[in-house]
């Protein structure tokens, strides 16, 4: 009798399960260390270069790899519901930077200055975002397409 | 709901959980989970079950 020796499934989906959730903590643990760094401790760049280059590490391997599965593109959310999440994540961005750049350069006065620069780093931020998207929806489409075709 | 006739099917071949799992490559506790109703296979796994029981899928697997 040939039996094709298995893993065993349930036991890779647990695993599977709890490593998803390890990853999320230690990101989230490491983005908050570089927020309090930066922003509240007000630390020089290579204090927390560390934890920005294992942060950013994490967040680019698993990006590449869901695109190279071509599972990027499949995110359910709608248009309206993603873009203004990154409009969201991009004001958040941008207010956070610009009021730190104002404590840091602008003894803590808030002038026209602090709204341009707010303003100037919520639009690209918004721009990057964009664009990192539509690059990882494209990557993505085309893995799948690959996939398909060879099957 | 319970997988009864997998059950059955084991015991006729005087199969252990221990010994289906070790034949299958699994752990001890899936077939339990299995037999129990508690988890639910994928058709790889159905398949290499039903071939260590000399079964097929209808067999252990359709529900009438």
């Amino acid at each position: 009798m040939n039996i094709k020796k298995n893993k065993d499934e349930r036991i890779e989906k647990i695993q599977n399960r709890y490593g998803t959730h390890t990853f999320i903590i230690v990101s989230a643990l490491l983005f908050s260390s570089i927020l309090f760094k930066s922003v509240v401790m007000n630390l020089p760049f290579k204090e927390y270069l560390t934890e920005l280059v294992i942060f950013l590490i994490g967040m680019v391997y698993y990006t590449l790899k869901i695109t190279n599965a071509g599972l990027f593109h499949t995110v359910k959310e709608s248009k309206i519901y993603l873009i203004t999440s990154f409009a969201l994540i991009s004001i958040l961005f941008g207010i956070l930077v610009g009021l730190t750049n104002m404590f840091r350069y602008q003894n803590g006065q808030f002038n026209e200055i602090t709204m341009f620069s707010i303003s100037i780093l919520t639009a690209e931020a918004f721009v990057i975002i964009i664009i990192a998207w539509i690059t990882f929806e494209k990557l993505s489409k085309r893995s799948e397409k690959k996939q398909f075709d060879v099957e | 709901m319970k997988n009864k006739r997998m059950k059955i099917a084991r015991i006729e071949m005087d199969l252990s959980q221990e010994q289906l799992a070790e034949l299958v490559g699994i752990t001890r506790q899936t077939i339990g989970l299995i037999e129990l109703g508690k988890y639910n296979p994928s058709l790889n796994l159905c398949i290499a079950i039903c071939k260590a029981l000399g079964k097929t899928l209808n067999d252990l697997f359709w529900e009438e």
